[in-house]
């Protein structure tokens, strides 16, 4: 059976950020998420799959999406040449932030499993 | 000498320029005195330009304030003495704000650092929903979107001006133009620029043109960014593509010249140049009110 662990993406950015933002809103704070969740995935074995989740974000903009979703995924392909994290909790506006930032880099969001409501990354 | 330029009794992004052109042949520590006397009337963009113009002066400008109680006492609600009195010397009778306005969005706030963006959201995010849900009509996934063109503008300033701006958000009734409420967003600042921002980039080509209005092309049409990073050069394109959805304006000015996307309501023209100089990026975006056809 598949490995999974979880990150509450609401939670990473309290912590990593302020406990008082609720939105995925700048740069700078979306290095930081990203810097927290890639500190994460390096202390995870191999073979474990790790599951982000978006469901209490409230609106992420073109540069979290970029920094947390498009630079995570290329991160990760680079060093295992294979996915090992999977998007949850998508919102509408969520969804049209990343295909946004993924077509820049060659990449398109594809749905990983239809009853968890997950996707993946992968290149066009 | 005190050089006085005269504020339009309407002040918008168009009339706007009818303070730049003779401000334009000003030295920047020249005296100057805005005379708002007359002025009855003030968009976001227009109240936001003037702390921009104060912002570009060696010398502190003065300026006179509207003699009219109401339309003085709208600019204080929309906080823009608050912010003039540190930079203006400020001429005749300054009402207190007591009251708040209801289709002030967001009063007129400075925008320095990305914490700055984060405290904008929050504050709209609470207004917002009953604003263009209600009075615009607009449906509820429009408030995250607006939300999110609102942070993208706002982090221009973070990102390229190397210098603070303004962010205003108001709401009124354009019954000249339009006939239907509109929903504007005013981001302006007096930073480097949009020419000097994409000229900074590590190994930029050079062409055969290259000008305010190139640059601005290249921002809002292509994305370009100053930045290597691919990711990078996002937001004001995405925002132009939102703005489009909503049969939106999205215009921004940056040196001598003017961007516009513009919609079937609207007679701008897509690209002014040879505009009068003035510094930074002035960004307007105008969401209309949704009928039903």
């Amino acid at each position: 059976m598949m490995m999974k662990q979880h990150i509450d993406v609401s939670d990473v950015l309290r912590q990593a950020v302020s406990e008082s933002y609720s939105h995925l809103v700048t740069r700078p704070t979306g290095v930081a998420v990203r810097a927290y969740i890639e500190a994460r995935l390096r202390s995870t074995e191999d073979g474990v799959v790790t599951v982000i989740d978006f469901s209490r974000v409230g609106m992420m903009d073109f540069s979290c999406a970029d920094e947390i979703v498009a630079k995570l995924v290329l991160q990760q392909q680079e060093l295992t040449g294979t996915p090992r994290v999977v998007f949850s909790g998508l919102s509408e506006i969520h969804l049209e932030a990343i295909d946004v930032v993924l077509e820049r880099h060659g990449m398109s969001l594809v749905s990983h499993e239809a009853d968890t409501n997950s996707y993946v990354a992968v290149a066009h | 000498m005190t050089t006085v330029i005269t504020v339009p009794p309407s002040l918008d992004d168009a009339t706007f320029e009818q303070i730049l052109d003779p401000l334009s042949r000003l030295a920047p520590d020249d005296k100057l005195l805005l005379d708002a006397r007359h002025a009855r009337w003030a968009s976001p963009y227009g109240l936001t330009g003037l702390l921009t113009i104060a912002q570009t002066r060696l010398t502190k400008p003065s300026l006179a304030v509207p003699e009219s109680d109401e339309t003085a006492s709208y600019w204080a609600r929309t906080a823009f003495f608050r912010h003039a009195a540190d930079l203006f010397d400020l001429k005749g009778s300054v009402p207190r704000s007591r009251q708040n306005e209801s289709s002030v969005l967001l009063e007129i706030t400075p925008v320095v650092g990305s914490e700055d963006v984060h405290a904008v959201v929050d504050k709209v995010q609470q207004k917002a929903q009953a604003i263009l849900v209600n009075e615009l009509k607009l449906d509820a996934a429009a408030t995250m979107r607006f939300t999110m063109a609102l942070s993208e503008t706002c982090q221009n300033i973070v990102e390229h001006a190397q210098r603070g701006g303004w962010v205003a958000v108001q709401t009124y009734r354009w019954q000249k133009r339009l006939g239907r409420r509109v929903v504007v967003i005013a981001v302006c600042d007096a930073g480097i620029g949009f020419r000097a921002s994409l000229e900074s980039a590590p190994g930029r080509p050079r062409s055969d043109r290259w000008d305010d209005g190139m640059a601005l092309e290249e921002a809002v049409m292509r994305g370009v960014s100053r930045f290597r990073d691919s990711g990078r050069g996002q937001g004001l394109a995405g925002v132009r593509r939102f703005i489009a959805k909503w049969d939106g304006k999205f215009a921004v000015r940056s040196g001598t010249a003017r961007l516009a996307i513009v919609p079937t309501w609207d007679e701008d023209v897509p690209l002014t140049e040879n505009l009068p100089p003035f510094p930074g990026a002035q960004i307007q975006v105008t969401i209309p009110e949704r009928v039903d056809r």
